[in-house]
């Protein structure tokens, strides 16, 4: 009963660890993600002059930030508010910040109605914003991801010790 | 195309009019929606067609939601066009714009805040340059320009008679300069209407580069373009005439002794380039024959 008590605890040790650390994880690629599809638009808009909705449908394998890009999607078609937007996002991706969604929303809000200049410094703008963000991701993930995993066995362990 | 540009409520008083003889809606910000039916105009509401009580309004949101549908949000991809003052669409439908136009040191930027939108729906009327082609191909392919007002007729005429150039198996391989993507309307690549089998298409770029590019890379045999106005146009027809490729083009003219006053048009007259003007008016619907003409702009068809 108790090796069974022991390995209960330790598979939710390590569930807990692993649901903490893919937070940072997903920040991380989100945000890779996200500078990726800053680049990859400026050469397209700027090459190919590829309308918005080409873009996204490119960007179909990444992830979360697909399913962000869908919610994109559904917002420019069905006219939906800025706001609902914005809380659509803060629900599906409750790892980001409330600041984060904000400055997301706005730049893909601001996408689309210009000609391709102001198009392009639009995008190069918002992309050095997003590579703080991301180094801030990158540098959170190394430090944090692993340690709250392991930290998480290692409550695992220490629970289970005192339960022997 | 229009139920995808046009908000429902229109879209479906649109749907209940006769789409064959549909030409042209308009939309202008505060006003009523005016259609023009086979030439002639009428307001737009709910059931259909209106008398003057009652009709659609346009406000600004309804604008911008077609501006934005038209451009699939994506205005950047499309602002060459707007700069010129319009959007074309698949399906050769046209958007003309009217708002703000933008210049930057003096670099026109684009148009913003549009107030005034004109959809054209264009239809293939097939067959509708028959009765000219006879005289427009008398053994060769004689130089053509085709005149009328707006609104009558020139682009479909010169389309049909591109198609019946295929159609009547002369191999002619002709180029399109379609600067305004009302010709063949290619969209994605591929030209929506009908413009023949021995047919190649440049899209959205003047006309002197069509031309000059053209015939170096292309080798055309005839040279289709619509509505020269301006000196470098005639330079161009001139230099594709002086080059032995023929031309088949359209101007703004209600008649050949507005054609003689117009600027730019001497020398083409002077230098007999056109050896057939073909006059079109709106007398009995778009694309009535007023009379064919030959290179003395003498009678030749009435």
């Amino acid at each position: 009963m108790i090796i069974l008590l022991i390995l209960l605890i330790l598979t939710f040790a390590v569930f807990m660890g692993w649901i903490i650390s893919s937070k940072y994880i997903k920040r991380d690629s989100f945000f890779k993600s996200l500078v990726s599809f800053c680049d990859t638009s400026s050469n397209e808009i700027n090459f190919l002059h590829t309308k918005l909705l080409e873009l996204i449908d490119k960007e179909s394998n990444r992830g979360d930030f697909s399913d962000f890009l869908n919610l994109f999607k559904t917002f420019l078609q069905t006219s939906q508010k800025k706001e609902e937007f914005k809380e659509n996002v803060s629900k599906r991706f409750s790892y980001l910040k409330r600041e984060e969604v904000e400055s997301l929303c706005n730049f893909f809000c601001s996408v689309g109605g210009k000609d391709i200049e102001s198009e392009l410094a639009n995008i190069k703008n918002y992309k050095v914003q997003f590579v703080d963000i991301q180094k801030g991701t990158e540098e959170e993930k190394k430090k944090y991801a692993g340690l709250y995993f392991k930290l998480s066995i290692l409550m695992g362990v220490v629970v289970s010790i005192l339960i022997i | 195309m229009l139920s995808s540009i046009l908000p429902e409520t229109v879209y479906s008083a649109i749907s209940k009019l006769p789409f064959n003889t549909l030409n042209e809606i308009r939309l202008r910000v505060g006003k009523k929606i005016v259609v023009c039916l086979a030439g002639k105009s009428y307001y737009l509401s709910a059931n259909g067609l209106s008398n003057n009580n009652e009709g659609i309004y346009v406000d600004r949101q309804m604008i911008e939601y077609v501006i934005k549908q038209a451009t699939e949000y994506s205005l950047y991809a499309l602002n060459n066009q707007i700069k010129q003052g319009f959007i074309s669409l698949q399906g050769g439908i046209r958007i003309g714009l009217a708002g703000e136009v933008v210049f930057e040191n003096k670099i026109l930027k684009t148009i913003k805040n549009c107030s005034s939108l004109n959809i054209r729906v264009p239809h293939e009327v097939k067959n509708c340059s028959l009765n000219a082609f006879n005289y427009i191909l008398k053994e060769n392919f004689h130089n053509t320009l085709i005149l009328s007002p707006p609104g009558c007729g020139k682009t479909t005429f010169i389309r049909d008679l591109v198609y019946q150039l295929s159609n009547h198996n002369y191999c002619y391989n002709v180029l399109i300069a379609d600067e305004r993507f009302e010709i063949a309307s290619v969209t994605n690549g591929e030209p929506q209407l009908n413009v023949g089998e021995f047919t190649d298409v440049y899209s959205g770029c003047t006309k002197s580069f069509a031309f000059e590019n053209g015939i170096r890379s292309l080798r055309p045999d005839i040279i289709v373009t619509d509505e020269i106005a301006t000196e470098k146009d005639v330079e161009a027809i001139n230099y594709a005439s002086a080059c032995g490729v023929g031309v088949l083009a359209s101007a703004h003219c209600e008649n050949i002794a507005e054609f003689k006053r117009k600027p730019y048009f001497e020398e083409l007259i002077k230098n007999k380039v056109f050896k057939r003007i073909v006059v079109l008016s709106n007398k009995k619907g778009p694309g009535t024959y007023e009379g064919i003409y030959d290179e003395n702009l003498s009678f030749i068809y009435f």
